[in-house]
């Protein structure tokens, strides 16, 4: 048998998940997936359409608050609006869960959070390398995975917390 | 220990990515070599995005298999292929990066165990690119099985 090939080069790989979508669509989700500020003629590429057409769907994202456009730089650059869709999640736990369960959850994460700071004897999770003294693959996984996690839970604290002011204020940020 | 390269931040690495986990998993959903997706524990606090695959695009001997993917907010990643076979024994790989000693940032674990690591490269680090190469090389994995 030979050697499986972890990165084929193929034209089904780049196709894959473009399939039935149409250019508004592979922009759309190509944009979700940009972290940090890109040209948009760059994600006209990943999108697979023309620059114009991109740049086109980025300013209408833009608009709706899904992307932050800089149009300032040449070429202007987007990226995924964090803090919108950040929004769009507390928004829609504060829906879907009522108080009580979004005070158990945040109980739940609490102690969690305790545990963690207990196994890496610090509150600061930025602070902990992944890498442990032995220098053991396996190791360097699982403290990894541990203090993503970690890091995790406090994001997820703070989310519930904005989600209850939300749910307490009928949806709202502000009370009435 | 190793310094992991240059564009590495600190050795650490992020909460996980909750927008990425979220496309990833409608991008699954829709594709052709999966039969359900989950987002672990729930999806208000997603830690772990697994998918099944088809059973019926693999023969008898396998009794199943999934990918779990892991993405940080340091675009840091995992995807983790495994196989169950019928005689206990899994086969496994997972396409990785992340701050390490043993190699670059990106790297490969191989099968049939996922214990040996060799470099990788991939032509886009985007969440998209990423999994259409990791799905197309598991469709590429699914032919062979049929021929052994």
């Amino acid at each position: 048998m030979t050697a499986f090939d972890p990165a084929p080069e193929s034209d089904a790989a780049t196709q894959r998940w473009q399939a039935g979508t149409d250019t508004f669509g592979r922009v759309y989700n190509v944009a979700l997936g940009v972290t940090s500020p890109t040209a948009y003629t760059e994600i006209a590429t990943l999108a697979d359409c023309s620059p114009n057409a991109a740049k086109k769907h980025l300013e209408r994202l833009a608009e709706m608050g899904i992307v932050r456009a800089d149009v300032d730089s040449r070429p202007a650059q987007y990226e995924r609006n964090d803090g919108y869709l950040e929004w769009q999640d507390t928004s829609r736990i504060a829906d879907e869960l009522t108080t009580d369960e979004i005070i158990d959850r945040v109980a739940t994460l609490e102690a969690e959070r305790a545990a963690y700071e207990d196994q890496f004897g610090t509150t600061d999770p930025t602070r902990v390398s992944v890498f442990d003294d032995d220098h053991d693959d396996h190791a360097v996984h699982e403290r990894m995975t541990a203090i993503s996690e970690w890091q995790g839970i406090i994001r997820d604290i703070r989310l519930y917390e904005l989600a209850r002011q939300l749910a307490e204020n009928d949806g709202h940020l502000l009370p009435a | 220990m190793t310094p992991p390269d240059s564009e590495s931040p600190p050795d650490s690495t992020g909460p996980l990515d909750r927008q990425t986990l979220q496309l990833l998993e409608r991008q699954l959903a829709s594709d052709p070599l999966v039969a359900t997706t989950a987002l672990d524990p729930d999806s208000y606090e997603p830690r772990l995005l697994s998918a099944s695959l088809e059973q019926d695009r693999y023969p008898k001997s396998i009794a199943a298999a999934r990918v779990d993917i892991r993405w940080f907010t340091t675009a840091d990643f995992t995807f983790h292929y495994i196989e169950d076979h019928d005689d206990g024994d899994q086969w496994e790989c997972r396409w990785d990066r992340h701050p390490n000693t043993h190699n670059s940032r990106l790297h490969f674990h191989q099968p049939p165990t996922a214990t040996q690591v060799t470099d990788l490269d991939l032509p886009s680090l985007h969440p998209l690119e990423v999994y259409s190469t990791v799905l197309t090389a598991i469709e590429q994995r699914l032919e062979k099985v049929w021929s052994e």
